[in-house]
């Protein structure tokens, strides 16, 4: 029959629109307004999963976030296929698909049951003392089949089709949670002249008022007093009221983030973002997050139809659902009293109230009684029947004296107590106190601008909490800076209060016994495990947490912390306070990804940054590459060529011809000012005082501990301005050094530091013919080899823009860099190409440099040295001032190790055959013969084939390296071993003429 | 996200606008190439990581590109001061009162209660102090402390309730308060293992610092 468990008359859904879905396969009907859970217990349906470890059947705990059996998969289609969403939290919508999990064949026959059979094997801590071995059997026996056996749900196996929204906001009064005291505060602080915004992960405001029927204020039953206040707070200005949104981590000063389900509840979400991403700055912050009910730890207490007592009543007073035919209780406080009250007034049989207190008194328990409910005090729940159900449940008294009593139910709702949440509060750095009179923890010592109120903050009665809760809207208005006047009074003419209850086990699954008495539902945890850990020598709390696992689920121990923390104190013989609570880590429920990287997705993942010539290298066939998050040309591959083909080319054809590079990628600093040579010659290792305006000399920068840090051709454009290039990766970390040096160990110099990395566009032009190339194009310079130099700048024009051009050469051949700015890069490159054709010249890419430059010796900062590597090193030595007193290195140089012998030295190699091209990384041995582990004496830094040579090229940095040339080496491959002969770094025109034309 | 006040700038600015720029007040020789193996390594490497009060650099990259300082408490992030390069550095016992003041504070035991009440009126709490913002107190000449410290030091903002409790008189107890942080272990105690169950009878006459005695659940009692 459908929805069998619906109550006619009860709930609040009545006359909701029904609407249909399907859990395995099966169909089911349910109204708007339901979540999951709510509509399966309608239509009767209890089991709803297989636990992690053990694969025990599971059915609903709770009706809320804390839920941590019934996580279920949502399939919306192909690409939405969402696992271990939990079934109190998901809303029904028409059409909605969701499948149980860890299972199979099925739910109610699963062979993964087995586990449970085998637990003795599996008890806490198992992986670390199993599949140990065989060794050889972990990669292809054990690994296999954890993975596939592991975990809950299936993961997705196509991109999120989603979009996902995100803002930041600013208020004066966040507060996080929508009940009673909630909606006081905000309405209080609103009232008061603060924007305040206002979260709930419910689908409406009114927290326990869902579910408590008692209540009565300002002459309005509970929850309709919920619903009005929200309703007034929707109409004023500087209110934004969110629901289904979670706060769901609380960060440094005041810095919360939100989570909204914007359309996860709709059949048709259209075009609206999945979820949204709020990221609040709030002057200050108010946590009304109420309390998280506690089960109780007995033999068998994870079956099917055993839920919180809390959660019946939401599910009767809310759903309109009667979540069994025979239901029977098992508490230690009043609470479920209450819960049993309702349902046996809704019409439901209640069999029982096991009462663990010997003398339960009180107007609650009267009413009990006079509704006939049998109450058995001084008793425990010792035993579960049933597997996928419960069917029975065996009382016994406290003492265990005689024998039980068995009762039939098919549901049993437990109450240990109310836990506070503590977890923003914690997450903000507060420290909890623990209250021994009520064996809770609650905030206690503040270290943000918050504040809690209701029964997170251990004010349990509804009058104190609302109290509570207006003056602390009150007072974080004003805090905020807001001078409202109104001092609101609510009057609470009737509530309900609990407080007290137990934690730990219950007689029955004390310490003597090995009853599965499950603490953390989720991950399969039992109070004899908690025994055990300490028993194995766990003694602080953290210990006990990581080795059990308990708390460690997606719930992260809502139900369970405090009952793991009384078990380790009972077995550690220590109070709970001094055995600890564990750290509340954000977030608080799981969040997305897809909230969290939102639009950084695809293209939007990382800036691009592309040159001024960008188009006219794609229009020509680029292939490009990623240089941090430029895309630079690597080749272009002419018809038919593959990359080795068009580099070859290219690499021939610049030492033939010429070719055009697009270098403007290239890091450029200006320094000017009076002390500009004075600074540069700290920064640098090179003198500079002496170069004369319009010379350029190639500079080495230096870490202070002596190392390579980054290199670059400066060219000095007068007295006191000088032109810095850097390596592309290099231009912001080397331009942040400068400053560094120049504003806190050197501010009383007087000079300027100005990135103009993209102010300049630049184009190396290559080659024999490289200056009848530019030559045309040039105005107001002398280009020839007299009055320009190799090494030399001059300013001018070309194309009639202005021009920095410079005669340097990173290819060996006769060269020059012409820099023009930026929005003159495209056409002045063309004008360049187009003579360039003349000519026979290439464009060549960012692959054929890194051959030209190697063949002549040339290194690459990050390619060639890797932050280990100093200038003497790499051959560089002339580059560092020797009469300099002072620069950021010249102590580093001298430590011991980078003056000691066998130090690894920049040098080429020959392969012995010509056509084999060395590795880069690969590691260098001088005896292939000997035992692993070799001794490794250096590594190949750059390897490639070089047209030019007619044979392979490489450099590396081997130990001794200028000691070894000629000698043969080796280098061991996996699957042969290369020999190789050392020579020197310089492949290709030794002598370097072709520099000077 | 951290908020951090450029002292150059004159505001606070989130955390995405900075790069932390390592420990501040490690001084370059200015005879650097006369100095030791030692010093030099200590120069290089050796850094302080305090728990509690760290002194460190911030430069406002996404800003106005100057480098500053900091006073920062590592437990808390909770910034005391940021001050212009150049500026010395601020004498610790400045912020030390305001350190101690994010400690634990120790609680009382909680008054002992007979079976569990049906209708608490106001559980009787033992009394919480909130933390008062840190008090910075005046400026010394040269240093700037940010706008919210002087905000904060203004409106202290504290739950009705605790305030309430802050005016109980003192109870005189001759055991020690209970250290409160609830995340530390202490040393192992010699003690009887009770059963962990309901709060059960002791009388109130009691003097309120004593715990609460839970009667251990034997069999054989009746």
């Amino acid at each position: 029959m459908a929805e069998s468990h619906r109550i006619a008359g009860a709930g609040r859904l009545i006359g909701a629109r029904p609407l249909h879905f399907t859990f395995d396969g099966e169909p089911h009907t349910g109204l708007e307004g339901d979540t999951l859970a709510s509509a399966l217990l309608a239509n009767g349906v209890h089991l709803v999963g297989r636990s992690f470890k053990y694969h025990r059947p599971r059915g609903i705990l709770s009706a809320g976030a804390e839920e941590p059996n019934a996580l279920v998969g949502i399939h919306r289609d192909e690409a939405r296929r969402t696992p271990n969403v939990r079934a109190t939290v998901q809303e029904v919508y028409d059409g909605l698909s969701a499948v149980s999990q860890n299972r199979w064949p099925s739910l109610a026959f699963d062979v993964g049951a087995i586990n449970n059979l085998a637990s003795p094997f599996f008890s806490a801590g198992f992986y670390y003392k199993t599949f140990m071995w065989p060794k050889a059997a972990w990669a292809k026996l054990y690994e296999p089949n954890i993975r596939s056996a592991a975990g809950l749900g299936v993961a997705p196996h196509k991109p999120d089709p989603d979009h996902y929204s995100s803002r930041f906001a600013h208020c004066d009064v966040l507060v996080v949670g929508g009940g009673a005291a909630g909606l006081a505060a905000a309405l209080s602080a609103a009232e008061n002249g603060a924007r305040v915004i206002l979260c709930d992960e419910q689908a409406n405001f009114g927290g326990a008022m869902r579910y408590e029927s008692g209540a009565r204020i300002d002459g309005l039953e509970g929850w309709h007093w919920t619903q009005d206040t929200a309703r007034r707070l929707s109409e004023m200005d500087g209110v934004t009221l969110l629901t289904r949104t979670t706060a769901f981590g609380y960060y440094a000063q005041n810095f919360v983030g939100l989570v909204e389900r914007v359309s996860e509840h709709l059949a048709a979400p259209g075009d609206q973002p999945r979820e949204r991403l709020w990221q609040v700055r709030a002057k200050r912050v108010v946590l009304a997050t109420g309390s998280i009910e506690r089960h109780m730890v007995f033999a068998d207490n994870d079956r099917p139809g055993i839920m919180l007592a809390s959660a019946a009543r939401t599910y009767l007073n809310h759903y309109g659902v009667g979540v069994g035919r025979a239901v029977g209780v098992y508490t230690a406080n009043e609470s479920a009293y209450r819960a049993a009250i309702d349902l046996k007034n809704a019409g439901v049989d209640l069999r029982v109230i096991v009462d663990l207190r010997d003398n339960p008194a009180g107007a609650v328990i009267d009413e009990a009684k006079g509704l006939g409910i049998e109450i058995l005090p001084g008793r425990a729940v010792t035993a579960v029947g049933g597997s996928l159900r419960v069917r029975s449940i065996t009382v016994q008294p406290k003492t265990g004296e005689g024998t039980g009593r068995q009762i039939a139910v098919d549901a049993l709702l437990m109450s240990a107590g109310w836990t506070p949440s503590v977890h923003l509060f914690s997450q903000s750095r507060g420290k909890v106190a623990f209250e021994a009179g009520t064996q809770r923890f609650v905030p206690g010592t503040y270290a943000q601008d918050c504040v809690s109120v209701g029964s997170c903050n251990g004010t349990d009665d509804l009058a104190a909490a609302i109290r509570e809760a207006l003056a602390a809207g009150e007072r974080a208005a004003k805090a905020a800076g807001r001078s409202g006047t109104a001092r609101l009074a609510v009057k609470v003419e009737a509530s309900e209060s609990w407080s007290a209850g137990m934690v730990g086990t219950g007689p029955g699954a004390g310490k003597d016994t090995k009853v599965k008495a499950f603490v953390d539902f989720q991950n399969d945890v039992t109070a004899k495990d908690i025994r055990q850990a300490v028993r194995e020598g766990m003694r602080s709390i953290e210990h006990v947490k990581r080795f059990t696992t308990n708390g460690m689920a997606t719930d992260q121990g809502k139900t369970s912390n405090l009952h793991g923390l009384a078990i380790a104190a009972e077995m550690l013989g220590k109070d709970i306070p001094e055995v600890g609570l564990t750290t509340f880590r954000a977030p608080y429920t799981p969040v997305t990804y897809g909230a969290i990287v939102n639009h950084a997705r695809g293209k939007l993942f990382d800036p691009t940054r592309t040159t001024p010539i960008h188009g006219w290298e794609e229009r020509h066939g680029a292939v490009f590459e990623d240089v941090g998050q430029w895309k630079r040309a690597r080749y272009y591959p002419q018809a038919g060529e593959d990359m080795h083909a068009a580099v070859n080319r290219e690499c021939h054809t610049v030492r033939q011809a010429a070719g055009l590079f697009d270098a403007s990628t290239l890091g450029k600093i200006e320094v000017a000012g009076p002390d500009a040579a004075t600074f540069m010659e700290l920064l640098y290792t090179n003198q500079w005082q002496k170069l004369e305006p319009g010379r350029c000399r190639y500079g080495i920068m230096l870490r202070e501990d002596g190392f390579i840090y980054d290199d670059g051709v400066v060219g000095r454009l007068a007295h006191d301005r000088f032109h810095v290039t850097t390596t592309t990766g290099g231009a912001a970390r080397v331009l942040n050094h400068m400053e560094d040096y120049l504003q806190t160990e050197f501010p009383d110099l007087s000079v300027w530091l100005t990135s103009v990395s993209e102010q300049w566009a630049v184009i190396a032009v290559q080659g024999p013919k490289s200056r009848e190339i530019i030559a045309p194009l040039v105005d107001g310079i002398d280009i020839s080899d007299a009055e320009m130099p190799h090494m030399s700048v001059r300013e001018g024009r070309i194309c009639g823009v202005p021009t920095r051009l410079f005669r340097m050469s990173f290819t060996g051949e006769r060269g020059f860099e012409v820099n023009v700015p930026a929005d003159y890069g495209e056409a002045v490159w063309e004008a360049l190409w187009a003579e360039g054709q003349k000519h026979c010249a290439c464009a060549y890419g960012t692959e054929a440099m890194h051959v030209l430059r190697a063949e002549k010796g040339y290194i690459i900062v990050g390619q060639d040295t890797d932050g280990t590597v100093t200038p003497s090193d790499a051959g560089l030595d002339w580059a560092v001032g020797k009469k300099k007193t002072d620069f950021v290195g010249i102590r580093g140089l001298k430590r011991t190790d980078l003056v000691a012998p066998g130090r690894r030295q920049l040098v080429g190699l020959r392969t012995k055959d010509p056509k084999t091209v060395l590795e880069e990384g690969a590691q260098i041995v001088a005896d292939p013969k000997q035992a692993v582990p070799m001794k490794m004496i250096g590594h190949v830094t750059s390897a490639y084939w070089s047209e030019n040579c007619g044979r392979s090229i490489a450099l590396a940095v081997i130990e001794d390296g200028r000691d070894r040339m000629g000698q043969t080496l080796h280098v061991p491959m996996p699957s042969t071993t290369i020999e190789v002969e050392v020579c020197d770094a310089v492949f290709f025109d030794q002598n370097g003429e072709r520099l000077h034309g | 996200m951290l908020l951090i006040h450029c002292p150059y700038c004159g505001e606070e600015r989130p955390e995405l606008e900075f790069r932390h720029a390592g420990e501040a007040h490690i001084a370059r020789s200015k005879a650097i190439t006369e100095t030791s193996d030692e010093d030099f390594e200590a120069f290089l490497y050796l850094r302080a990581n305090t728990k509690g009060l760290v002194y460190e650099r911030w430069r406002h990259l996404h800003g106005c590109g100057r480098f500053f300082n900091a006073v920062r408490d590592s437990v808390t992030d909770r910034f005391f001061i940021t001050y212009k390069a150049g500026q010395p550095k601020p004498d610790p016992s400045r912020f030390a009162k305001a350190v101690a003041a994010v400690e634990p504070i120790a609680i009382e035991a909680a008054v002992v209660v007979s079976e569990p009440r049906l209708q608490p009126a106001a559980p009787a709490k033992a009394p919480r102090k909130v933390a008062a913002a840190p008090e910075v107190g005046g400026e010394p000449a040269g240093l700037m402390a940010p706008d919210i410290m002087r905000n904060r030091a203004k409106a202290k903002g504290a739950p009705e309730a605790a305030l309430a409790a802050e005016a109980k008189p003192k109870r005189k107890s001759p055991a020690k308060a209970k250290p409160v942080d609830a995340t530390k272990a202490s040393p192992r105690k010699a003690r009887k293992p009770v059963e962990p169950g309901i709060a059960e009878s002791e009388a109130a006459s009691e003097a309120p610092s004593k715990r609460i005695r839970r009667v251990p659940v034997k069999k054989g009692d009746a």
